[in-house]
């Protein structure tokens, strides 16, 4: 069964870390980390923590190989605004479920000002940037 | 504080966080958000820095902050998430305006060790002073996100108050976990002065911005204590009229100094100083003074010269002011007399 040294070492191969680097990032030592890798020590909660934000990772995977998904957002309406969007754009139910679930994947933003809702035109921008970047050549 | 207790959308979100119903569903937040960050921390043998709490807070919450201080960083961030999958990111150059500080995005497309958040902070130019807090602020978020969205939508062209009451509530939350009072127990007590307050920024948070650390300490001093800033403004009636060209034919009137903002930490609620906004600073006080002359300044005063034009008074309290000017407003400190 794989441990939290299994877990820090596959994460920090699959980003191409040295151990040197995670050292240096982690502000520990590179023996330390060698040792937890290597299952010879134990780790305490501080030091994942510094592992896990030096990683990247979550910590929670780190500790037990999974991370919990704390939030799952209830079924909402999609906005008339993105109705006619999608219509005007000839989007499947799906393809407009994507789109919103996209814009609603932003959870916060601290800004000086209130937002305004998303126009027609906005959702159709939206759409059109993300074809651009993820499917350019339609 | 009062006035986000009657606020509808604090309300709701005190309900869809299934707290007990109260007429002051702030300190219910607060209170929640206390208890969350205390089980958190049980897991921990020591975390004496406000850094240390955010790099728990960021570990448990599960979320990742990437910070650019330059366009290309910028382009560098959207491009790895593109890479990874991420759709949202697709427009991220634009997401950035001059009064956008920051971002958090759950991860639709992630690796199973990857943390659920990313939030991108802004640190080009002057909103690098603002980053630390701006930290604090999408971790706020965090701690009350619930199942509902509720990221703040606006269908006004009005351009008074437009802060939202949970980006105020926030902020709250915030600035009570950036300077959280167990972190400066042995350090905020005894007697407080500018001076003191930037010794202990320097040493124990120099990555706060001196502006949150001023507020954010007052705020956890131990003894009873106050921040009051003042700068020249209008009545708010006045205020009113002048937002809808309302004057007419009578003569514009002149701004005075008057209380912008103020900070009462608990113990100051407590022995009961009060020090409402927008009040006239008396002219014989030493904050009009510095002001005025611009030279640093402290004095003993008494609460009670503080009185609106209709008469009202505050109640008689001996109390120290420690004034300083800064660009366009002053600062001051209030303590109690003999503290």
């Amino acid at each position: 069964m794989a441990t939290t040294g299994d877990r820090i070492k596959e994460v920090r191969e699959s980003i191409r870390m040295t151990q040197d680097e995670l050292a240096d990032k982690a502000k520990l030592s590179k023996g330390f980390i060698s040792d937890v890798e290597n299952g010879k020590r134990g780790i305490s909660a501080e030091n994942l923590v510094r592992l896990a934000n030096a990683l990247g990772a979550s910590m929670d995977y780190l500790a037990k190989g999974e991370t919990q998904t704390s939030h799952q957002r209830k079924p909402i309406e999609i906005p008339q605004e993105l109705s006619t969007a999608a219509e005007q754009l000839n989007l499947t139910y799906s393809q407009t479920l994507e789109l919103l679930e996209t814009h609603n994947s932003v959870i916060a933003r601290r800004s000086a000002r209130q937002l305004d809702p998303f126009t027609v035109d906005q959702w159709k921008k939206l759409h059109v940037a993300i074809q651009k970047v993820f499917n350019p050549e339609k | 504080m009062t006035s986000l207790n009657r606020s509808y959308k604090i309300q709701t979100l005190a309900k869809d966080l299934k707290l007990k119903s109260s007429d002051k569903p702030l300190e219910s937040i607060l209170a929640f958000c206390e208890q969350r960050v205390r089980r958190f921390l049980k897991e921990f043998s020591r975390c004496n820095r406000p850094s240390g709490l955010l790099d728990i807070l960021s570990a448990k919450l599960q979320i990742r902050f990437e910070i650019f201080r330059s366009d290309p960083e910028l382009l560098a961030i959207k491009k790895r998430y593109v890479v990874a999958g991420e759709k949202r990111f697709a427009t991220l150059e634009q997401e950035f305006p001059a009064d956008v500080f920051g971002i958090t995005f759950r991860r639709l497309s992630r690796k199973p060790w990857e943390p659920e958040y990313v939030s991108v902070i802004d640190c080009r130019g002057d909103k690098q002073y603002r980053a630390n807090y701006t930290k604090w602020h999408e971790l706020g978020h965090l701690l009350v996100l619930t199942d509902q969205l509720r990221i703040s939508f606006s269908r006004t062209f009005c351009t008074q108050d437009l802060k939202d009451p949970e980006e105020s509530l926030i902020d709250v939350i915030a600035g009570h976990f950036a300077f959280w009072p167990p972190l400066f127990a042995g350090l905020a007590t005894g007697a407080i002065s500018f001076d003191r307050i930037e010794e202990i920024r320097l040493s124990h948070c120099p990555e706060a911005s001196k502006q949150s650390a001023v507020l954010g300490i007052v705020k956890a001093w131990r003894g009873p204590s106050a921040l009051l800033e003042a700068r020249l403004a209008l009545k708010r009636n006045e205020q009113r009229m002048a937002a809808q060209m309302g004057f007419g034919f009578k003569q514009q009137p002149q701004a005075t100094l008057r209380v912008s903002n103020v900070t009462v930490n608990d113990a100051a609620v407590e022995a009961g100083v009060r020090m409402p906004r927008n009040w006239r600073v008396p002219e014989k006080s030493v904050i009009y003074r510095v002001f005025h002359e611009g030279q640093d300044e402290s004095a003993e005063e008494d609460l009670s010269w503080w009185e609106t034009s209709s008469g009202t008074r505050l109640p008689k309290m001996q109390v120290n002011v420690q004034a300083r000017r800064t660009l366009n407003t002053v600062q001051a400190l209030i303590t109690l007399g003999n503290s």
